[in-house]
């Protein structure tokens, strides 16, 4: 029993033996390989075909039905070798095709692929390498294109092989019938690697395989790329609404006063610390700075959801361009700012107090020019200890340092510097002069300003008061719990702090505060 | 493809079989037109009458041949049912091959004239 095959051949239905199928093939295969592309190519393989099927059938009868190897070899001996065909063109075989594709697994990496195609086309491999990695990173079936060349490619082990590989120079000319060529014998040796059983069982189930696993790779290099754009998007939206959510921020007073409160907002009263060039300058540098960023962001997880253009890199580098120049104008902004605050001197007052013999003297705050806001934490405001505030006109109300110290002598003495920071030694000096600080003695009541003010038109340089209240040895000076928030220096035999001093009368000793007695 | 062969291009190495083939190809052109020109018929025929005048080995050779001549406008077919098989071309020779194939004739003959003119100084071997 034989295995056969039904073929149409030419509109004619053959039945042929398994094996003498295969020669036909290969013998089509041939002359395919051999008319193709021509100017009436196809026409003549009709030709042929259709002849080729005359003759099979003048070879069969009722007692013979299946075309047989014998019958084929019989038919396609008297129709030829494409090679033995008398042509109008010279033929060339004799010469040989100058060069061969093999895989060169010697100087391979893999399978030999790349760097027999480089000794095909005369490139460094390395080439090939890059082309074909490249392409694979963008298109995913590359890689299969690759596996089917490793598997369909022959192996150059022989030395004639090797020849053939590396060969002789290939001429423009050539190339055109070289790729035909080459095509044919790829196609043809897949065709008969298509039809071994060996391919049926396994190959085909690997060729599955090797288009599942380049499918899947390319998936999931797109899906996380997705992901990956996904997750820059959300971060982009996060980072807005936060940034949007700032500006309504208190803390303690709004960033901008949206809602128009009437509490000054943080810009306004900043507005006193730099001038107004530097503040817009400022805004604008530090908006770029954040909006580009989270733009980039943004962008990018956009373009890597719907693919990255030419333009693109353009968009990012301008993007970067505008940043680092903004980056530069903050940075310039605040070195410009800075130089407002770089000297810093005082004024200092001393007077001696009339207090009409009186043994105790009673410190007294005036707290009638009391600010309408409190100021706890303004970052900018709270390098000194000082209770500041601010009213809704963005005037800044600072309070007094007060300290309490031992007279020289036997009379009350009373110090009262003013500082101030800028630029130049004359203007810190004049910006001090300029702080309006109240106190006056009554009886033997010493009342001070709970605060100095500063307008919200003039500029805030970190001015300061600082009260030394002198306190003649073996004479006592009564302090309110009120007063005690405004106190610096007070050495004491308690060895209290600030909180703990008021509300008590202190006698001066030969060195330092005595507690004499508490108020009630 | 098929162009008009530039015999420059491999001067150096002259094959017997390569000569042999050039004579041969203008002198099939001929005999085709010639077989065609008695009858209309198809592919066997001429082949049968080519093989046993022992002017071509491979049938293959046959149709480029023909398809060339052909497209050249010297042949035309028509089909025609055959009894068994496929149905069959059959060329005929159109206007312009028959001219053609007179002046082939006349060109022949002077070949061969020339030829054996020139043959009958030579001092057989």
């Amino acid at each position: 029993m034989k295995k056969t095959i039904k073929i149409n051949l030419s509109g004619i239905i053959f039945h042929i033996d398994e094996d003498a199928y295969e020669r036909l093939n290969d013998y089509l295969d041939k002359i395919h390989g051999h008319f193709k592309g021509r100017e009436g190519g196809d026409e003549i393989i009709n030709d042929i075909e259709m002849r080729m099927a005359e003759l099979f059938q003048a070879r069969l009868s009722d007692h013979k039905q299946v075309l047989s190897l014998a019958d084929v070899e019989e038919v396609s001996k008297n129709m030829g070798d494409p090679k033995d065909f008398i042509e109008e063109e010279e033929k060339t075989e004799s010469a040989g095709r100058s060069r061969k594709l093999y895989r060169d697994p010697e100087h391979g990496i893999l399978g030999g692929v790349a760097s027999g195609m480089g000794a095909y086309l005369n490139v460094d491999p390395v080439w090939i390498r890059l082309i074909f990695v490249l392409l694979m990173l963008g298109y995913g079936f590359i890689a299969l294109v690759y596996l089917l060349l490793w598997l369909f490619v022959p192996k150059a082990t022989t030395y004639k092989q090797k020849l053939e590989m590396r060969g002789e120079n290939i001429t423009i000319s050539h190339i055109e019938q070289r790729v035909k060529e080459e095509y044919d014998e790829v196609r043809s040796s897949v065709r008969k690697y298509q039809r071994s059983e060996q391919y049926k069982n396994m190959t085909r189930g690997l060729n599955e395989i090797f288009m599942f696993l380049g499918r899947i790779l390319k998936g999931a290099f797109q899906v996380i790329l997705i992901l990956i754009g996904a997750a820059l998007i959300i971060t982009g939206i996060s980072i807005i609404l936060g940034l949007f959510g700032a500006t309504f921020i208190h803390w303690p007073f709004p960033v901008f006063d949206v809602f128009g409160s009437g509490e000054p907002s943080l810009t306004f009263l900043a507005s006193s610390l730099v001038g107004n060039t530097s503040m817009i300058l400022m805004g604008v540098a530090v908006a770029l700075l954040l909006v580009i960023p989270v733009f980039v962001v943004l962008y990018t997880g956009i373009k890597l959801l719907t693919g990255f253009g030419r333009k693109d890199k353009g968009i990012l580098l301008a993007g970067l361009v505008v940043w680092l120049v903004a980056l530069a104008l903050a940075g310039g902004t605040v070195v410009w700012q800075v130089r407002d605050f770089s000297v810093r001197t005082y004024t200092s007052q001393e007077t001696i107090l009339e207090t009409s013999e009186a043994e105790t003297m009673l410190l007294d705050i005036n707290e009638s020019a009391d600010p309408a806001y409190y100021v706890d934490d303004l970052p900018f405001l709270d390098d000194q200890e000082e209770l500041k505030g601010t009213d809704k006109a963005g005037n800044l109300y600072i309070g007094p340092r007060i300290n309490i110290l031992k007279s020289p002598d036997d009379a009350y003495r009373l110090t009262i510097k003013k500082w101030s920071r800028g630029p130049s030694l004359r203007q810190a000096a004049r910006l001090a002069e300029s702080i309006r600080y109240k106190w006056n003695i009554q009886d033997s009541t010493l009342m001070l300003d709970s605060h100095f003010r500063i307008e919200h038109s003039s500029p805030y340089r970190i001015q300061q008061v600082t009260v030394s209240v002198y306190v003649p040895e073996g004479k006592r000076i009564a302090i309110p719990a009120e007063a005690e928030q405004y106190l610096g220096r007070a050495r004491n035999d308690q060895n209290l702090w600030r909180y703990e001093i008021g509300g008590k009368i202190w006698e001066m000793n030969k060195e330092e505060l005595t507690l004499y007695k508490k108020l009630n | 493809m098929s162009r008009i062969t530039s015999t420059a291009k491999k001067a150096p190495a002259m094959k017997i079989e390569n000569s042999k083939a050039q004579m041969k190809k203008g002198v099939l052109e001929y005999c085709i037109l010639a077989i065609i020109s008695r009858k209309d018929c198809y592919v066997s025929e001429i082949i049968h009458e080519l093989k046993e005048a022992k002017m071509i080995v491979v049938e293959g050779t046959l149709y480029p041949l023909l398809t060339r001549l052909k497209n050249a406008g010297l042949l035309s077919y028509r089909w025609e049912e055959s009894r068994q098989g496929p149905p069959r071309k059959y060329y005929t020779l159109t206007e312009t091959g028959t001219k053609y194939l007179d002046e082939m004739d006349e060109s022949w003959k002077e070949l061969v004239e020339a030829v054996e003119w020139i043959n009958q100084k030579r001092t057989p071997h």
